[in-house]
């Protein structure tokens, strides 16, 4: 199969099928589920082949056109990076699917989840596979969109609404940063003959061939900053990561598919990528190194903190997600290149860990660990399961897992920073807590679970899950163990694909460097550092209840991002309400006057400031007889609207100027136009006459004397400032006529006759399209607000 | 109160302005007309029937949802234009010379289907305001002072 034809299907193909629920039938939604299973499976299929292409570090560059014209296209890039991230969305993704078809709840309409699951299936392998920066924050976006989604499936509960909204702005806002980013970088990189490229093998060669071109550059600051805030409200590292624990009133499957195994990880994606470009520079030590320690080891101490075996585990993930961070920001040969391995084995436990929590939750109906208890004598597959990933997210080696691995190349890193330099000393303090940490909060997620005293919960248990919910767990434990086994495979299956992607320095020395230091046990100290972090961690583990409130006594600063998002959410929502309800107080005749006379204002202002002159234009040219006549008709019933008595007989002469204008444009040859104002003006006044009916009863007569006049000068001051604009525009023109172009072209490239019309649909297509959906948002907004309308009434 | 006038006057236009409308929408590109006026006109005409006889008449003969006739009129727009980026060119390009297989050479410009799709929105977006507002009150013509 040609390379581009799949790449297309994986990216676009869940695309396709994410609209497949909103024809399947209501009833069959058991079946909707198994066939939407297929597609992470297919998609899965589609990229092994790819596996043994991008082996030696070759790469494959696929381009589609979009938007030559502005630098935007779809173009895509295939290397060790994305085959390997595209690996856990799809890999990870058959299993949730599968999962989800035994979590969700039979009474529950299944079509707007697949729906967008599989749009953000969709959109996350697009962020993967694209190397245009502008195409890749397209699909950025719609991973919050999709997110917010299923972060809100169930929208009666409050809780959803709220995560589902923070998650949406903190990553939203944190998107716009990450474009500003990406527009600075490619103006940074625009080569001086031309024009600005956002394709990234085009940036790349651009810093290769001027070294220092990002570092001098004016911009450098504020586009690395800018790119980091995008990423770091992604990944939830520090200061925005007070959005994911409330995004875990998402239903579990969507937990451990987007929150833990790839929406997060799409920020660090990110820095993956660009590492080449700012990897070296103290800016990205200290920011991305910096803020990934925080992050480490203060949502490392925040999971103790917690009851809800769910929002441990967010936690959980924010302090792996900081230390991988962590990892890319110190910039050591071993840290960069076994990132990718942290990330897959993260990927492994977490989701594992999510699912036994949503089987919990399922059976006993609580995910709270002060209700359960005892409950490996009811679940004793989940329980082993459990196990093996928490032993796994501990990194403690018996049995062997993957984790431990992790663990120790990070300690190896930090050793190595402090080697360097010794005034580094808080990173590996950070690293020895965040360990003892984690040993503490996963003791914390298994002993009081299924150990303990049973409580309330145990007793609902309704006893083992069934096979199908267990299978997902299960086959990513049995990995989790195999990949402990086999020490040299997942790592030199890993290691190939980074290492195949564009970025590696030398690649000979890294492999000398993990062939020596691979092994489970490799010496002494290393053993010495696992068994004090298991010390401490039981320790911690034990004790943490007497330490509870002394980090409460001095307000809580892990609680400030909270607490600045709620303030300033809810307070422009306050400061929205206070300003609508001074311009907008329920009184039409108030609003139309305050728009015409800010169009007057603003107007004549603006006129008057930039010195405006009026000309008149000396046109001796005597208008058509007809013409004359239409303008005495026109003005007549504009005078006979103002003064005459009946309601309805003024709507009526209303009309009459509209077929006036019409009759105008008749005699001067333009039939289009004529048509269009014939049939638009029938239209409206129908529209009049209906909306006529539900406006109270008034009779201009009542108001004030002062009132009448004032809106009458005003009505005077509008016509004056249409007047004099529209006349002056006509007798100055300032551009070229564009009416030639159109009608030389109009039969050889648009072939019809009819200008008015190609011009419409041909030529300026783009814009009549934006027109159409302009019209129907418009329709959807009457028919929302009425039917709101009568809602209220009725109550 | 129906007019009984009006009644028999648009039994016998409704049909000719149907008409009128389609044929309207086909010689848009070549001579006055095309897909906003021909949308105009059809939803005038369906309109008519509904001041002769009345809302419940017009419910029963209304089979279609308008808001889905709009959808269905913009999905056709947006496809002719993704339709550009099947054959290779940017987005919205226009094609107008076709080899089809059986029938030999046709020229149709594929704006046409775009015009298309500008009718059933315009049709959709009047149809649907007008209906979701005279559903609000029954529809009598009272003079108001």
């Amino acid at each position: 199969m040609k390379d581009s034809i799949r790449i297309l299907l994986v990216v676009f193909l869940p695309f396709l099928f994410a609209l497949l629920p909103a024809v399947w039938p209501a009833q069959r939604k058991k079946s909707l589920a198994w066939f939407c299973l297929l597609v992470p499976l297919a998609v899965f299929i589609l990229i092994m082949p790819w596996l043994n292409r991008v082996e030696g570090g070759q790469q494959l560059w696929i381009d589609i056109n979009w938007i030559p014209t502005i630098g935007v296209n779809f173009e895509f890039l295939v290397d060790g990076l994305s085959v390997l991230f595209s690996l856990i969305i799809s890999g990870i993704g058959v299993l949730v699917f599968l999962y989800s078809i035994y979590y969700l709840h039979d009474h529950e309409n299944f079509h707007r989840y697949y729906a967008a699951l599989l749009a953000f299936m969709g959109s996350m392998l697009g962020v993967v596979y694209t190397r245009n920066l502008v195409v890749l924050f397209v699909f950025w976006e719609l991973t919050s969109l999709s997110s917010f989604m299923l972060i809100g499936y169930w929208f009666h509960r409050k809780e959803s609404r709220y995560g589902a909204l923070k998650a949406l702005f903190i990553t939203g806002t944190g998107g716009l940063f990450m474009l500003a980013g990406f527009v600075l970088l490619a103006l940074a990189c625009r080569p001086s003959s031309g024009s600005i490229s956002f394709d990234l093998r085009e940036i790349f060669a651009y810093a290769a061939a001027n070294p220092t071109a990002i570092a001098e550059s004016p911009y450098f600051t504020a586009m690395l900053l800018c790119i980091l805030v995008g990423a770091f409200t992604k990944s939830g590292q520090f200061p925005f990561y007070n959005w994911l624990p409330d995004a875990m009133a998402a239903p579990t499957p969507i937990s451990a598919y987007l929150h833990s195994s790839t929406m997060v990880k799409a920020g660090i994606f990110l820095m993956a990528r660009l590492f080449p470009l700012f990897g070296g520079t103290d800016l990205w030590f200290h920011v991305v190194g910096g803020g990934g320690t925080i992050t480490m080891v203060l949502c490392a101490y925040m999971a103790l903190k917690h009851y809800d075996l769910k929002r441990i585990l967010a936690y959980s993930t924010l302090s792996t997600l900081g230390l991988i961070t962590a990892c890319y920001g110190y910039g050591t040969k071993i840290g960069i290149h076994l990132n990718n391995f942290h990330i897959m084995n993260h990927a492994f436990y977490k989701a594992c860990l999510f699912m036994i929590a949503g089987i919990i939750d399922h059976a006993t109906g609580t995910r709270d660990i002060r209700e359960l208890g005892q409950l490996r004598k009811h679940m004793r597959y989940t329980w082993l399961i459990a196990c093996v990933a928490a032993l796994s997210m501990c990194g403690i080696p018996l049995p062997p897992v993957m984790g431990f691995l992790s663990k120790e190349f990070l300690f190896e890193q930090v050793m190595h920073l402090y080697h360097e330099d010794h005034s580094l000393w808080f990173y590996p303090l950070a690293a020895f807590l965040t360990a003892c940490f984690t040993v503490g909060y996963s003791l914390k997620l298994i002993v009081p679970v299924f150990w303990g005293t049973a409580n309330k919960g145990t007793e609902h248990c309704h006893g083992e899950a069934p096979f199908g919910m267990l299978l997902g767990p299960g086959l990513l434990a049995v990995g989790i163990i195999l990949g402990g086994c086999w020490v040299a495979l997942p790592d030199s299956f890993v290691l190939k694909l980074f290492l195949a992607s564009d970025f590696v320095p030398q690649q000979q020395e890294v492999t000398t460097i993990l062939h020596t230091n691979v092994a489970i046990w490799h010496n002494f100290s290393a053993f010495a550092l696992t068994a004090s972090v298991i010390v401490v961690g039981l320790l911690i583990y034990k004790f943490i209840r007497r330490f509870d409130g002394i980090l409460d006594k001095g307000g809580n600063p892990t609680e400030w991002p909270d607490r600045f998002y709620n303030f300033s959410f809810d307070g422009t929502i306050k400061g929205a309400t206070f300003v609508s309800n001074i311009a907008q107080d329920g009184n039409l005749r108030h609003y139309v006057f305050l728009t015409f006379f800010a169009i007057v204002a603003l107007l004549s202002g603006a006129y008057l400031w930039n010195d405006g002159t009026i000309t008149f234009v000396k046109d001796t040219t005597v208008p058509n007889f007809w013409a004359i006549c239409l303008a005495v008709i026109t003005v007549a019933s504009i005078l006979l609207v103002i003064f005459y008595p009946h309601r309805l007989a003024k709507i009526f002469f209303l009309g009459v100027v509209g077929y006036a204008v019409c009759l105008f444009f008749f005699f001067y040859r333009a039939p289009d136009l004529a048509l269009t104002q014939l049939l638009i003006e029938s239209v409206s006044l129908l529209l009049f006459l209906l909306v006529f009916y539900r406006l109270p009863h008034f009779d201009y007569e009542d108001e004030p004397k002062l009132r009448r006049i004032v809106d009458g000068m005003l009505s005077l001051a509008v016509g004056c400032v249409m007047f004099f604009f529209t006349y002056n525009a006509i007798s100055q023109p300032l551009f070229d006529n564009i009416t030639p172009y159109f009608i030389e072209n109009t039969i050889p490239k648009a072939h019809g006759k009819n200008v008015v019309n190609t011009i419409l649909v041909d030529f300026r297509g783009f814009d009549t399209m934006g027109e159409i959906t302009v019209l129907c948002i418009a329709a959807m907004g009457v028919y929302a607000l009425l039917k709101i309308h009568r809602k209220v009434k009725k109550k | 109160m129906r007019s009984m006038i009006l009644q028999v006057i648009s039994a016998a236009l409704v049909p000719l302005t149907l008409v009128f409308s389609i044929y309207l929408l086909f010689r848009g590109h070549n001579a006055p007309g095309g897909g906003f006026i021909a949308g105009l006109v059809t939803s005038l005409s369906i309109i008519l029937i509904f001041l002769a006889y009345g809302m419940e008449f017009f419910n029963k003969i209304s089979f279609l949802k308008f808001n889905r006739l709009f959808a269905l009129g913009l999905a056709f727009a947006v496809l002719t234009g993704l339709g550009a980026i099947i054959g290779g060119k940017p987005f919205l390009t226009s094609k107008s010379h076709w080899h089809l297989p059986l029938l030999g050479d046709a020229e149709i410009p594929s704006a046409m289907f775009f015009d298309l799709g500008v009718y059933f929105v315009v049709v959709g977006v009047v149809l649907d305001i007008i209906h979701t507002l005279a559903e609000e009150r029954k529809w009598g013509m009272e003079d108001k002072k």
